[in-house]
């Protein structure tokens, strides 16, 4: 299943900095490259310590390849405006992120946006934090 | 008429002493010290002119004793650099999954790494004891103010014994008793058991709290190190649940996904 030409260099410039995760590592992703894919989410586990946020990307044969983002926590995340159900499954997005070294299909998420445009609170830390 | 004046002078008198020996004792039974109740989050602001862009707030800067800035790894002894090489931090070839990083096990993170958590903190005062209450790991450290000096002989625990005393309005506390076995950052950076962390809290505005650190242990390292960490006072903020043991239910598939190949190690 060849998903790498659906992947598409973003401007890194666009998106905000999130900071390293709390409980864990992040030397894990290629902060080097950014990446946006239109998926369609099957999965939201807004779970602790990290969220992931499992979805399909379709190829140009249209076979669908699983993929995994990782994000912040619950914690941080709910103060930010999040909840469990800010998405849900069937819902087409596109996410812009880091992926893994690796090679899996995996990525660190740094923004999120539907496929219609509508757009979900921020994935960095809470407001005014940095004062 | 005459003693009628008198006698209203001398009520004004009764009233205006017993008013003052009232306030007297107000004065003297009200807290030492300021106020720090509230829940608190850590500042990503460059204190010191600590953060980067890819890890804002995750790492200290550590001063020398003359308050010159460290630059590359911190001064260790020879017993301190052996530990060092013990510790595996994850880096740019070491994944989460095979670092042996204390926090990534659970453990408390101990003083004063977890200033360096991006959760939130909160304050409550008690006569003769000030608790800290840290959203992350649900650890809890208390200061005691009443006078008492260290346990004799403990056995070291994860988050030290610490004893506090104001100076004006800034909370003074001596920790020691603290486990060899937790880092200073996710840099793998070690300590003893014969660690002192000296901690000056201080509201320096409303809004701010600022905590000086000292650490002294010349078991592990040739001076002592300083650095600070800054909270923000966040008013409408409540602790929440968060409890590390969750990423051994949720998360272990995932960091086994993502684990960078063994072979670039």
């Amino acid at each position: 299943m060849n998903w790498r030409p659906y992947l598409a260099v973003a401007v890194s410039c666009l998106l905000m900095p999130v900071p390293g995760f709390a409980h864990h590592g992040t030397a894990e992703y290629d902060n080097s490259k950014t990446v946006s894919l239109h998926g369609t989410v099957t999965a939201f586990k807004y779970l602790n310590p990290h969220v992931l946020i499992d979805f399909t990307v379709k190829d140009e044969n249209n076979q669908a390849a699983e993929w995994t983002a990782e994000s912040q926590s619950p914690n941080l995340l709910s103060r930010r405006g999040w909840s469990r159900s800010t998405l849900k499954v069937g819902d087409e997005v596109i996410l812009t992120g880091h992926p893994v070294k690796n090679g899996a299909r995996a990525m660190t998420v740094q923004k999120v946006v539907f496929a219609d445009g509508r757009e979900t609170p921020n994935l960095g830390l809470p407001a005014d934090s940095s004062k | 008429m005459k003693s009628r004046t008198v006698i209203s002078h001398a009520i004004v008198i009764a009233l205006a002493s017993s008013f003052l020996a009232h306030a007297q004792k107000s004065q003297q039974a009200a807290p030492q010290g300021a106020d720090f109740t509230g829940v608190w989050y850590p500042s990503t602001g460059a204190t010191l002119g600590a953060a980067t862009p890819d890890n804002p707030g995750q790492q200290f800067v550590w001063l020398d004793p003359e308050g010159k800035p460290i630059k590359g790894p911190l001064p260790m002894t020879p017993w301190g650099r052996e530990k060092f090489k013990a510790n595996r931090p994850t880096g740019p070839s070491t994944s989460s999954i095979d670092s042996n990083d204390p926090d990534f096990q659970c453990f408390p993170s101990g003083v004063p790494r977890i200033y360096l958590f991006l959760y939130p903190i909160e304050f409550v005062h008690t006569p003769g004891r000030l608790l800290i209450l840290f959203e992350y790991g649900h650890n809890i450290r208390q200061i005691f103010t009443d006078g008492r000096g260290h346990l004799p002989d403990a056995e070291p625990t994860w988050m030290g014994d610490s004893i506090g005393h104001w100076e004006g309005d800034t909370l003074v506390a001596e920790t020691t008793g603290l486990t060899d076995k937790t880092w200073f950052g996710y840099g793998g950076q070690p300590h003893s058991d014969a660690l002192r962390v000296v901690e000056r809290f201080r509201r320096v505005d409303h809004d701010s709290l600022m905590i000086d650190i000292t650490l002294d242990d010349p078991k592990a390292y040739t001076m002592p190190l300083h650095t600070q960490k800054k909270y923000v006072w966040k008013p409408d903020w409540n602790l929440m649940e968060f409890v590390c043991e969750d990423n051994l239910l949720n998360f272990r598939d995932y960091e086994k996904k993502v684990e960078i190949p063994k072979k670039t190690q």
